[in-house]
C-alpha cells in the first residue's frame, strides 16, 4: 500500500463501503433519532442496519415510521427534538421539482420525478457494494473450490475442472447474465448469482496454478507425512500461501461485478426502480440528457471511482505481494534517498 | 534371511525396518499425449534392514535416489516395486486408514529448514498438527504436550507463537524435528536434514539427533551427500549411486576399508585436518565428471563411466551386491573389481 495508487484505490474503495453502509444515516427523509409523543425512535438508524445482510431480521422499524402515511418532515412535532441527517431527502422521495439544476438546496440537483440526486447516488453505493461483494463472494467459493480440486488432485480430476472452466470461459458474461435475467426475478440477489456463477473462472484457475506449484513444497510433503488428509492441507497449508493472487483477482472482479450490475440496470433487467442504483440512474438522466445534462455526471462519476478503486487495490495487493516488485520499490526508494 | 535381495541382516536384533528390491521408475512423458517415452529409474532395486534403535547411514552424490529412497519408504511417492516392512507390516499394502495410523511410527525431517514449514502458521501449530490430525490432544493439553516438546528440542517457550521467518535456519530445523517427534514415532528419516546448515549448527543438530535417539528408542535413516556428516551419528553405513547401493556396511568397515571406487572417492573428498594419520589407508581416487542421469543409464556396471579402474568386464556385466571373502559378513560391495586391494587397482588399472 505503498504506492500513492493503492492510496488512492484504498481510499475509494473506503469511501464507496462506508456511503453504502452510512447512506441512511447521511441522506433520509427520516431524522436518524427523534422524540415523538413521549418516545425515543432511530428511523434512521434501524435503516442503517436494514442495509447489512440479515439486518432486517435484527430490528423492526417502530411506530409511527413504519406507517406509509407518516411523513417525518412535517408530522413530526417541530418543536421535538430531532437529529436529521445532513441531507434531508429520501431516495424515494418524489416531489414536484423535477429537473432542477444543482442550488443550496439540491446539491445534486433532482430527477424526473423531483427525487434528490444525491440522496439517490447515496443509496446506491448500497445496491453497488452488495452486488460486487456478494458477487464475487459466491464467485470466490466456487472458483477456490473447483480450482483447489484439480490443482491438488491433479491427473484426471484437473483435466475434466480444467474443461468445464474453459467451458464457462467460453460464455460471454454479460450476455449470459443478460439471458439468465430474463428469465428471472430482476433482484439484487439474482443479479449476485448470476454474476457470482459466472465470473469465477479466472479465481479457479489462480486458485490452481498456486496450488499446482505450492502441492510439491516440504511442508505439504510434511503435512501428508503426519497424516493429514487432503481437505486439511487445501485449509491450512495451500489456500492461506495462495490468498495473494486469488485477492487480486476477486478485487479486479468486484470491480468487474459492478460494471456487469450497472449495465443490467441499464438494460432494465437488474436493480429496479425506484431503488436507486447507479445504472438505473444513468438511464433515467440518459432520457433527459438534453434538457438536464447535469443528471449524467453524478453516476458516471460514481461508476468511475468505484471502478478505478477496486482496480487500483488490486493492483496494491499484488505489489505488495510480488517479491520482485518490492525490491524494485526498495532500489527506488535508495535511489531517492541519495538523490535527496 | 527373509526375503529374496534381503543380503544385509544384522545378526543380534531385529529389523524394525526392512527394505526389499525397492524400485521408483518415473515416466518421462513427451510430446502431447503424454506417453511415457521412456523411464528413469532414480531407485532400481535397493534393499537393507536398521535394527531398532540403530541408524543407516545413506550417501551418495545429488540425484543419485537417496531423497526418493527416502519418501517412498513412507510411501510419500508411489514405488514401483519391492516391498517395505516397518515393524513386520507391509508399508505398500496398507489401506488409507491404516497408513494414516501408521504415520504415527513413521516421520521425515527435511533438508531445506525455509521450505519446510508453513510460512502462515506458528510454530505451535506447526508442531501441534500431528497432534490435531490423529486426535491424540486438543486444547491446553496439546498445548502442553508442544512445549514440553520444544523444550526437547532446545527452543523455549517463548517461540511457540512465533512465524517461521523469525527463526535461523538451525533453530527452523530444531522445529522440523519437533514436528517430527511430537507422535513419538519408532523410525525417522533424516533427508538431509543438516545438509542446509552452517557446519557448527550441524554439529548441534547431529547431537539433538543422537540425544533424541537415546532417549526416544528412534531408528533413522539418515540420507546425506557426504560421508562426513554420517560419521558420528550412523551404525551402518550404504553408498548410493545411480539408483543402487554399491557399498554396505558397518561404519568403521566403510571408513577403514572401503572396497568400491566410489566410496573411495567419497572418502577422499572429506577434508581432514590430520592428513598424516586419516589418509594414509586410503588412496586418493579422483572422480571426473558429473552423476549421469537415472534416464540414461549406461549398461554394465553403472559407474564405469566415472571409474578409474573400469575393465572390459564393468563395461558389459552389472555386478551384484555381495559378500567379499575377506571381509566381514556384512560388508557387501557390489564391484568386479572388489576382491583387489586399491594398490593393486591402481597397477592394473588403465
Amino acid at each position: 500500500m505503498r504506492s500513492p495508487q493503492g492510496r488512492v484505490g484504498c481510499g475509494c474503495v473506503a469511501f464507496l463501503v462506508l456511503l453504502a453502509l452510512l447512506g441512511p444515516l447521511l441522506a433520509n427523509d427520516e431524522p436518524i433519532v427523534c422524540r415523538h409523543a413521549g418516545r425515543w425512535h432511530f428511523p434512521g438508524l434501524v435503516e442503517a442496519v436494514h442495509v447489512l445482510p440479515g439486518g432486517s431480521w435484527l430490528v423492526e422499524k417502530s411506530a409511527p415510521f413504519r406507517l406509509p402515511i407518516f411523513d417525518a418532515k412535517r408530522d413530526l412535532d417541530p418543536t421535538a427534538f430531532a437529529l436529521w441527517p445532513p441531507v434531508r431527502f429520501g431516495p424515494e422521495e418524489v416531489s414536484l421539482n423535477i429537473l432542477q439544476p444543482p442550488s443550496r438546496q439540491h446539491w445534486l440537483g433532482t430527477d424526473d420525478v423531483g427525487r434528490a440526486v444525491v440522496a439517490r447516488l447515496a443509496h446506491a453505493a448500497a445496491a453497488s457494494v452488495r452486488v460486487g461483494l456478494g458477487a464475487m463472494f459466491v464467485a470466490g467459493l466456487i472458483g477456490v473450490t473447483i480450482g483447489g480440486t484439480a490443482g491438488y488432485f491433479g491427473s484426471w480430476v484437473d483435466a475434466l475442472l480444467s474443461r468445464l472452466i474453459e467451458i464457462v470461459i467460453c460464455f460471454p458474461v454479460f450476455f449470459l447474465a443478460l439471458g439468465l435475467m430474463v428469465w428471472l426475478e430482476a433482484s439484487i440477489t439474482n443479479v449476485v448469482l448470476v454474476i457470482g456463477l459466472t465470473r469465477w473462472t479466472s479465481i479457479a484457475r489462480y486458485t490452481r496454478a498456486e496450488f499446482i506449484r505450492l502441492k510439491h513444497h516440504d511442508f505439504v510433503i510434511a503435512a501428508r507425512a503426519s497424516g493429514a488428509g487432503p481437505l486439511r492441507i487445501m485449509a491450512r497449508h495451500l489456500l492461506p500461501n495462495a490468498l495473494a493472487p486469488i485477492l487480486v483477482s476477486l478485487s479486479f472482479g468486484v470491480a468487474g461485478a459492478i460494471l456487469i450490475e450497472t449495465g443490467l440496470s441499464w438494460l432494465g433487467f437488474g436493480v429496479q426502480p425506484p431503488t436507486p442504483s447507479w445504472g438505473n440512474m444513468l438511464r433515467a438522466a440518459w432520457e433527459h440528457m438534453e434538457t438536464a445534462p447535469h443528471l449524467l455526471y453524478p453516476p458516471c462519476v460514481a461508476i468511475f471511482l468505484a471502478v478505478l478503486g477496486f482496480n487500483l487495490l488490486g493492483d496494491a495487493i499484488r505489489e505488495a505481494a510480488d517479491p520482485t516488485s518490492r525490491r524494485q520499490e526498495a532500489t527506488r526508494q535508495r535511489g531517492r534517498c541519495t538523490a535527496g | 534371511m527373509r526375503h529374496a535381495g534381503n543380503c544385509n541382516k544384522v545378526t543380534d536384533s531385529r529389523p524394525l525396518l526392512s527394505v526389499g528390491d525397492l524400485r521408483v521408475h518415473f515416466p518421462i512423458r513427451r510430446g502431447v499425449l503424454g506417453h511415457a517415452a521412456g523411464w528413469a529409474k532414480a531407485v532400481d532395486g535397493i534393499s537393507f534392514d536398521i535394527p531398532v534403535g540403530k541408524t543407516l547411514g545413506l550417501v551418495g552424490e545429488s540425484g543419485c535416489g537417496k531423497t526418493t529412497t527416502g519418501r517412498a519408504i513412507l510411501r510419500l511417492i508411489p514405488a514401483t516395486g519391492g516391498q517395505v516392512l516397518l515393524d513386520g507390516r507391509d508399508v505398500f499394502a496398507l489401506k488409507r486408514g491404516e497408513l494414516r495410523a501408521l504415520r504415527r511410527n513413521m516421520q521425515i525431517v527435511f533438508q531445506d529448514p525455509y521450505g519446510s514449514l508453513n510460512p502462515r502458521m506458528t510454530v505451535e501449530a506447526i508442531v501441534g498438527e500431528p497432534l490435531a490430525v490423529h486426535r491424540i490432544a486438543r486444547g491446553r493439553q496439546r498445548r502442553d504436550m508442544v512445549a514440553d516438546v520444544l523444550q526437547r528440542v532446545g527452543l523455549q517457550l517463548e517461540h511457540m507463537n512465533r512465524y517461521p521467518h523469525e527463526f535461523s535456519g538451525g533453530q527452523r530445523q530444531r522445529v522440523s524435528i519437533a514436528r517430527a517427534i511430537v507422535l513419538n514415532p519408532r523410525f525417522v528419516v533424516c533427508d538431509e536434514c543438516v545438509s542446509a546448515l552452517d557446519v557448527s549448527v550441524q554439529a548441534q543438530i547431529l547431537n539433538l539427533l543422537t540425544d533424541l535417539q537415546r532417549d526416544l528408542g528412534l531408528t533413522y535413516l539418515f540420507i546425506a551427500h557426504n560421508l562426513a556428516v554420517v560419521q558420528h551419528i550412523s551404525d551402518r553405513i550404504a553408498v548410493m549411486y545411480l539408483g543402487r547401493i554399491v557399498e554396505i556396511g558397518e561404519r568403521r568397515d566403510i571408513f577403514d576399508n572401503p572396497r568400491h571406487p566410489y566410496t573411495s572417492a567419497l572418502l577422499a573428498s572429506i577434508p581432514s585436518l590430520k592428513p598424516g594419520v586419516s589418509r594414509a589407508k586410503r588412496r586418493r581416487v579422483r572422480l571426473t565428471g558429473e552423476v549421469l542421469s537415472p534416464a540414461a543409464v549406461p549398461t554394465g556396471c553403472t559407474f564405469h563411466t566415472r571409474c578409474p579402474f573400469a575393465t572390459e568386464l564393468c563395461r558389459k556385466d552389472q555386478p551384484v551386491l555381495e559378500p567379499q571373502a575377506d571381509l566381514h559378513p556384512n560388508h557387501h560391495v557390489a564391484c568386479h573389481r572388489a576382491g583387489e586391494e586399491m594398490m593393486e587397482k591402481m597397477e592394473n588399472g588403465k
